[in-house]
């Protein structure tokens, strides 16, 4: 039940993606996309496996959904915040991004959490936030660099 | 839940570390020495695809629930298994470089990438030796055969389909 839930939102993710306007051209969403998955995946692995403060499911059917997340869902939902904020040029409206991805992303994070995919050892939602902020942080500034390669 | 436990291979910088090193930087030499094929965006994009792809399967099959290898000296994440992704980078770019150099057919593509799974093997087969990879639970190198495949093939399909939209891209500006 959990992979097909995490597969179906997984889809919504890509179509949504899909679907928007983009403020990115092809080059840059692959590029990014492949750095964000990276980043994701580096902080996913040194917070669980090296610092313990979160340990992952350890069935194999559920780690699936894990990887779906962390892959597909995570990197997606970044580029689409990505592709937004190059789009809009109202403060407000950017503002408005931020706050809905980053909702998003924290809903997600609760739902890893709800479905069993995850157990928090000395974690929290305080500090998922705080690492979802610093992570979208780093995409905006590669946007930057990337935009400079034009 | 518990954790899973951690191996000790070794605690020195010694030959794991050199062998990454020495094809990283032959693999960056290799890549400025080439001739420009793609503009700087492409070329990134192919590097990365190669880095990102190694890193999806290593932290998938690699850590629990399946544990089927370590990288290099410990069962953790260490900067140096990160360098060693890196050093997919430059051979997955000279992968696509060569297929676009020598304008291999669509048709002999499947034997390209036969050719270049083998290779990878091999490659694999030597770092091993080296203690770049530490085996476990069973996993043997054949294993690794059809995981080239698939990143190859999609490393290819990644290739004809950014040349496609380049292609409609200038169409469509003329």
């Amino acid at each position: 039940m959990t992979v097909s839930l995490f597969a179906f939102i997984a889809w919504m993710t890509i179509i949504i993606f899909s679907v928007i306007r983009k403020g990115l051209n092809i080059f840059e969403n692959f590029i990014l996309f492949f750095l964000i998955t990276i980043v994701v995946i580096n902080n996913f692995t040194i917070i669980s496996l090296n610092l313990k403060l979160i340990e992952n499911t350890f069935r194999p059917d559920m780690f699936i959904s894990l990887v779906i997340n962390r892959n597909i869902i995570i990197p997606l939902c970044i580029l689409t915040f990505l592709n937004l904020l190059s789009l809009f040029k109202e403060k407000l409206k950017k503002i408005l991004v931020v706050i809905i991805t980053l909702l998003i992303l924290v809903l997600d994070e609760l739902l890893v959490i709800w479905t069993g995919l995850i157990v928090y050892r000395g974690w929290n939602i305080y500090l998922s936030i705080i690492n979802l902020l610093v992570i979208l942080t780093i995409s905006t500034l590669l946007v930057k660099e990337l935009k400079k390669l034009s | 839940m518990s954790q899973p436990l951690v191996n000790i291979y070794d605690q020195q910088f010694n030959q794991n570390e050199w062998f990454t090193i020495i094809l990283l930087i032959i693999g960056i030499i290799l890549v400025w020495k080439l001739k420009d094929r793609f503009s700087k965006k492409e070329l990134i994009t192919y590097l990365l695809y190669s880095v990102f792809i190694g890193m999806f399967f290593d932290h998938t099959i690699s850590i629990v629930p399946f544990d089927y290898y370590d990288v290099n000296d410990l069962t953790l994440y260490e900067f140096m298994d990160f360098i060693t992704y890196l050093m997919y980078g430059p051979f997955g770019y000279l992968y696509i470089y060569i297929f676009d150099r020598f304008k291999v057919k669509t048709k002999y593509a499947p034997i390209y990438i036969l050719l270049w799974a083998l290779v990878s093997v091999t490659m694999e087969h030597i770092a091993r030796g080296f203690g770049v990879y530490h085996y476990k639970n069973g996993y043997q190198i054949y294993y690794s055969f059809p995981i080239y495949l698939f990143t190859l093939t999609s490393n290819l399909c990644l290739y004809k389909f950014l040349q496609s939209k380049k292609i409609s891209n200038q169409i469509c500006k003329k």
